[in-house]
C-alpha cells in the first residue's frame, strides 16, 4: 500500500462514501444535506509538503507494477445524485441549461516582457517572463515545421478542460518580438550540469532558434499565468497524498479522474499523466487547502508538443507485449493498423483525425489506474459534459486557437464533432441513459433519454418501471404495485403507495432498445418528501 | 478507538444509530478528515522510486560525466573495435564564455588498449559556422588483429600486433549549410608497431614478412592533410530513420624519415535510409570505398590500410579480418520497431578487399545475413546484438554499444 489509503478504506468498510450508497454511517442511506453540492473539504492542509514524481518510474509503475487498485467499485466521491460535489479537484462548470462556461484569460499585458528565468521542467522550450503588470507567465513556443500547432492545441484543450470543471492554468496565445524582451538582472537557468547560471542573451536565442516564426519575424507564443499557490509537485492517479487532510478517497476512485478518461479520449490527451498535473497550496478562508490542477496539454489534439502528435498515441501504450510479440515474430510483416492511418497535410494541426478513432479503445501513453477502474456511469457522466458541447461551442473554442488557416479551424472543428459524435454514441448507450426523472407532487414521473437528446439513439422502445417505498434507516424496499410498461418517459406513482405517504419513494427504470442492450441495466432513483412535493435524493445507475 | 473504526464495527455488528451518528453528510465527512488530520505523514518514496529518481534528474549523470568538469565514461573517444570493454575519464570544461572549450581525456579497456588527448576548440566562430580545434592523441593497440594481406587471407593465419602512435592534428570545419559541412585536416602522425600481447596468437613477426606487411620493420613519422565534404540530412544521426549521409574524403600521408610510405587515401561513404510507416520500418543502405595509392618507390603500411570485417561492415567474419590497400562493403538493413525502445533488423553484408582498385568486382564479395536487435532512444542506439554468417567461418556475434551505421 504505497500510499496513504487506510482512511478511505475504513470508510468503504463502513459504506461512507459521499453517495451512501450501501449504507449510511449510521445505517442512513439518506442525510437531510443530501446530495451535497460541494465536499467540505474542511482541515488545514498547511502541512502538505512539496513531492516529486519520476517520469520514468511513473511509467515503470504503472506499466509493470500495477499502480494502485483495480476493482469493481463504484466512484467514492460521488454524491447520492451521482453527480461529482464541486471540490479542490472540481467545480461543475456546465450550467443548470447545461451549457457550458466558456471563459478567455486575457493573458499577458502588452508592452516589454521581462524575462525570469529559463524553462527546464516538461519538453517544451521556453522561459518565464514577467509582465508590465507584474505577472508571472511560462511562454512555450511552437516547434519549428509546425507554427501554431503546440499553442493552439494547448489554447484549446486548456479551454476545454477548464469548461469539462478542472482547475487548470490561464493559457493565452500571446505575440512578441525579440526586441520587446529585457533580462532581468537576476535571471538564471540551469546549465547542462544542473548548475544554476545567470541567463543571458544567448541563452534565448538558442530557444528562438528552434521556435517557429512567424513570417512578420513575431514569434506566437503560448502564455501560462503562473499558478497561485505553494507548488506542492504533482498528483498520482492512484492513492491518496497522506499529508493532505482533505484527500481521503483514493483518485482512481475519484468520478472526476475516472471520467477524465473520456474527456481525454475526445482531445487526444495521451500524455495524461502524474508529471502533467500539479497540486498547490492555496488560501480559503481560514484555511489553507490543496487544489488539483491538470496542466500541459501542449500534447493533446494533433500536436505532440515539440513535432505532430505521434501515430501511436491515443491506439497503442508504450508497452504493450501482444503487438510487440506479433511484431517480433513477424519479422515486422505486421504492422499495426494504426501506423496506416492518413493524416491531411495542415502543420498547424499536426495528427488528428476522426474516422479510424474509436472511443473504447482509445489509450493514454500508459495505463492510468484511475481509468482502469472506470465503470459505464463514470464514463456516461463524462460523456453528458461532452454532449453539453453544442457544435457552436466546439466551434468557439476553436476559434480561440486564431489559426491563419481557416482550414486548419474548419478541419478541427469537424474532427472534434465527429470524434464528440463517437463518444457519445459509445458511452451514453453503454448503460443506462435516463436523465432528468423528477416526480410531481401529484405522483406523475417524468424523465429524458441522455442518448436520445444528444441525437446519437432512436426513443427507447418501452421503459419498465417499478416502484417502491423506501425505508431509509433500514435501507429496504416495499414494492407498490406490479412493474408497469410505458412507451413513453413518463408515469404515475400508484394510489396506493402515495397514500401510504412514505418519506422516501424509489423508482427501478429500465429502457429497452434492440440496439443498446446496456440500457435495460437498471437506474434507481429516489425521491424524498419535501411539503406537497418531492426532491430527487438519489440516483444509482448500475447499481 | 479512531472514531471510523466505531463506525466501521457499528456498521458490521448493528450498534444503535446513535451511538456513531452524524447528523449531516457534511458532518461526517468533517470527521472522516479530522481523523486524517491527526495521522499525517509525508510521503515517503520507495527505494525504487528512489533510484529512478535519481537516475532521471541526471545527478548521477552528472557527477559522473558532467559537461564542465571531471568526468568517467563507459568506453572512450578513438576506442578501436575489438579493443574490449572499455573506461574513459578525464576533464574538459568550457571557456571564454562558451566560445572554447578544453577536453583532457584517457582510457583504456580490459584488453590493455590505452589513450590519452588533449583537445582544444574554438567551436562557435562566426555564429556557429567555424569550428577550429587542435588535437594531440597517444595511442596504444596491444592486440591488433592481422590475417595477411588480400582477400584470400586464412583465418588460420591470425596474428597479433602492437600499435602505438602519436598524432597532433588541427582542424577547420565550415558548416556551409546545416546539412553540409567541410573541411580540413592537418597533422603529424608517429606509429610504431610492435609484438602484439594477444596469447591465444603468434605475434605480428613471426608469422608474416615485410612483403606480406609492408611497413612492419620500420615506421615513419607522416604529416597529412585531408579535405573532406559531407553531406548529412539524417533525421537523427545516432538512430537514423530517415535522410542520408555522403561523404568524400582526400587524404596524403607523406613520409618524413624513410620516403618509402607516403600515400594517398580516398575516403567515400553513401548512407541512405528509406522509412515506411512513420519510419517504424527502415530500409537502410550503407556502402563505403576506401581506395589507397602509393607513388613510385612507396608502399602503403599494413596497419594504415583499409579493412573489411566485423561490426559495422561484414559481420559474417571477425573484426579486421581483410585488409589490403583497397576495400569496399555494402551494407544493407530492412529495420523494424518492435516497440519504441527496441530495433530489430535483418541484414546482408557484403565485403571485399583487393590490392588494385581494378580488382574490386560485385562478383567477389564476401557475403555475411543475419539478425539484430536493437535497443535505442529516439536519438541513439545504446545497446545492440547482431548474429551474422555467411562468411564461411562460422556464426559471428556482436554485442556492441552502439549503431552499426
Amino acid at each position: 500500500m504505497p500510499l496513504h489509503r487506510w482512511p478511505a478504506v475504513l470508510a468503504c468498510a463502513a459504506g461512507i462514501c459521499l453517495a451512501g450508497v450501501g449504507a449510511g454511517g449510521a445505517n442512513l442511506k439518506f442525510y437531510p444535506d443530501d446530495p451535497i453540492r460541494r465536499d467540505p473539504e474542511s482541515q488545514d492542509a498547511s502541512r502538505a509538503q512539496p513531492v516529486e514524481v519520476s517520469n520514468q518510474y511513473d511509467l515503470i509503475e504503472n506499466s509493470f507494477l500495477g499502480a494502485g487498485e483495480t476493482i469493481d467499485r463504484r466512484a467514492m466521491n460521488v454524491n447520492t445524485v451521482d453527480e461529482v460535489p464541486d471540490s479542490s479537484w472540481f467545480t461543475n462548470r456546465v450550467g443548470p441549461a447545461r451549457q457550458p462556461v466558456l471563459t478567455t484569460p486575457q493573458g499577458p499585458a502588452e508592452g516589454p516582457w521581462i524575462v525570469t528565468g529559463r524553462k527546464s521542467e516538461g519538453v517544451t522550450p521556453g522561459f518565464t517572463i514577467r509582465d508590465s503588470t507584474g505577472e508571472t507567465y511560462w511562454i512555450k513556443f511552437d516547434p519549428r515545421g509546425f507554427p501554431e500547432m503546440a499553442s493552439g492545441a494547448e489554447v484549446i484543450s486548456t479551454a476545454f478542460f477548464h469548461a469539462f470543471g478542472y482547475h487548470v492554468p490561464e493559457n493565452s496565445l500571446a505575440t512578441f518580438r525579440p526586441e520587446a524582451l529585457t533580462i532581468a538582472p537576476d535571471a538564471t537557468m540551469r546549465d547542462e550540469d544542473g548548475r544554476r547560471r545567470r541567463l543571458v542573451l544567448d541563452d534565448i536565442e538558442d530557444i528562438l532558434e528552434g521556435a517557429a516564426r512567424q513570417p512578420d519575424g513575431s514569434y506566437r507564443v503560448l502564455a501560462s499565468r503562473n499558478l497561485p499557490g505553494k507548488v506542492l509537485g504533482p498528483f498520482r492517479y492512484y492513492g491518496t497524498r497522506p499529508d493532505d487532510p482533505n484527500d481521503i478517497f483514493p483518485h482512481e476512485h475519484r468520478r472526476e479522474l475516472r471520467g477524465l478518461s473520456v474527456f481525454s479520449a475526445w482531445l487526444n490527451h495521451d500524455e495524461v499523466r502524474s508529471s502533467n498535473s500539479l497540486d498547490t497550496l492555496v488560501p480559503t478562508e481560514s484555511r489553507q487547502i490543496v487544489r488539483h490542477h491538470l496542466l500541459d496539454f501542449g500534447s493533446t489534439l494533433g500536436s505532440g508538443s515539440v513535432k505532430a502528435q505521434s501515430r501511436r498515441a491515443g491506439n497503442e501504450f508504450v508497452w504493450e507485449s501482444r503487438p510487440t510479440l506479433i511484431t517480433m515474430l513477424t519479422l515486422g510483416l505486421y504492422v499495426r493498423p494504426w501506423l496506416k492511418v492518413d493524416y491531411p497535410e495542415m502543420p498547424a494541426v499536426g495528427r488528428f483525425e476522426s474516422g479510424y478513432f474509436r472511443p473504447e479503445d482509445w489509450k493514454p501513453d500508459y495505463p492510468n489506474p484511475a481509468f482502469r477502474n472506470a465503470r459505464p456511469e463514470d464514463r456516461f457522466w463524462a460523456a453528458r459534459i461532452v454532449a453539453a458541447f453544442s457544435p457552436d461551442a466546439v466551434a468557439e473554442i476553436v476559434r480561440t486557437a486564431r489559426y491563419s488557416d481557416p482550414r486548419a479551424t474548419d478541419y478541427l472543428t469537424e474532427t472534434l464533432l465527429e470524434r464528440r459524435r463517437k463518444v457519445l454514441e459509445r458511452w451514453l448507450n453503454g448503460t443506462n441513459p435516463l436523465v432528468d426523472v423528477a416526480l410531481s407532487t401529484t405522483g406523475e414521473l417524468t424523465f429524458a433519454n441522455a442518448a436520445e437528446k444528444a441525437g446519437v439513439a432512436t426513443a427507447a422502445d418501452r421503459y419498465a418501471v417499478q416502484w417502491s417505498a423506501f425505508d431509509n434507516a433500514t435501507s429496504t424496499h416495499r414494492e407498490a404495485g406490479e412493474e408497469q410498461t410505458v412507451r413513453t418517459p413518463v408515469s404515475r406513482a400508484p394510489e396506493s403507495l402515495l397514500k401510504a405517504r412514505p418519506e422516501y419513494i424509489a423508482v427501478r427504470l429500465l429502457a429497452f432498445h434492440a440496439d443498446h442492450p446496456s440500457w435495460s441495466n437498471p437506474l434507481m432513483v429516489y425521491f424524498r418528501r419535501a411539503g406537497d412535493g418531492w426532491t430527487l435524493v438519489g440516483v444509482e445507475r448500475n447499481p | 478507538m479512531p472514531l471510523l473504526i466505531v463506525a466501521a464495527l457499528a456498521a458490521t455488528i448493528g450498534f444503535p444509530a446513535a451511538a456513531v451518528a452524524q447528523d449531516t453528510r457534511a458532518e461526517l465527512l468533517e470527521r472522516l478528515r479530522a481523523e486524517k488530520a491527526s495521522q499525517l505523514k509525508p510521503y515517503e518514496a520507495g527505494r525504487l522510486e528512489r533510484w529512478v529518481m535519481r537516475a532521471e534528474d541526471g545527478r548521477l549523470r552528472r557527477l559522473i560525466t558532467p559537461h564542465n568538469g571531471f568526468f568517467v565514461s563507459l568506453g572512450y573517444t578513438h576506442k578501436p573495435v575489438g579493443a574490449g570493454i572499455g573506461f574513459g575519464g578525464g576533464f574538459r570544461h568550457d571557456l571564454f564564455d562558451r566560445r572554447a572549450r578544453i577536453e583532457l581525456g584517457a582510457g583504456s579497456s580490459f584488453r590493455n588498449y590505452q589513450m590519452v588527448r588533449a583537445d582544444f576548440s574554438l567551436p562557435r566562430l562566426f555564429d556557429e559556422r567555424l569550428e577550429l580545434g587542435v588535437e594531440a592523441l597517444y595511442r596504444r593497440h596491444p592486440q591488433e588483429d592481422f590475417y595477411g594481406p588480400g582477400p584470400d587471407s586464412s583465418e588460420a593465419d591470425r596474428v597479433s600486433y602492437l600499435f602505438k602512435g602519436r598524432e597532433l592534428q588541427g582542424r577547420a570545419i565550415v558548416a556551409v549549410a546545416p546539412w553540409l559541412r567541410v573541411g580540413t585536416l592537418v597533422g603529424h602522425l608517429a606509429p610504431s608497431i610492435g609484438a602484439g600481447t594477444d596469447a591465444r596468437f603468434p605475434t605480428l613477426e613471426a608469422g608474416f614478412d615485410q612483403r606480406a606487411a609492408p611497413g612492419l620493420f620500420e615506421q615513419p613519422s607522416y604529416a597529412y592533410g585531408e579535405a573532406f565534404a559531407d553531406v548529412d540530412y539524417r533525421d537523427e544521426p545516432g538512430n537514423a530513420r530517415a535522410g542520408g549521409r555522403y561523404r568524400v574524403g582526400l587524404r596524403k600521408y607523406g613520409d618524413r624519415d624513410l620516403d618509402r610510405y607516403g600515400f594517398r587515401s580516398l575516403d567515400l561513404l553513401f548512407q541512405q535510409f528509406v522509412p515506411l510507416f512513420d519510419k517504424k520500418r527502415v530500409f537502410a543502405f550503407q556502402a563505403a570505398l576506401v581506395g589507397t595509392s602509393a607513388g613510385e618507390g612507396h608502399q602503403v603500411p599494413f596497419y594504415m590500410q583499409p579493412t573489411v570485417g566485423g561490426s559495422r561492415t561484414l559481420r559474417s567474419v571477425a573484426d579486421y579480418r581483410f585488409r589490403d590497400t583497397h576495400a569496399m562493403w555494402l551494407n544493407a538493413e530492412y529495420r523494424w520497431e518492435v516497440f519504441s525502445a527496441l530495433d530489430m533488423a535483418l541484414f546482408t553484408d557484403w565485403g571485399q578487399v583487393a590490392p588494385r582498385g581494378s580488382e574490386l568486382s560485385l562478383s567477389n564479395l564476401t557475403p555475411a545475413y543475419g539478425i539484430g536487435f536493437r535497443f535505442n532512444t529516439a536519438q541513439a542506439v545504446f545497446f545492440r546484438v547482431d548474429v551474422a554468417t555467411g562468411g564461411g567461418e562460422g556464426l559471428q556475434l556482436f554485442v556492441k554499444f552502439n549503431r552499426a551505421f
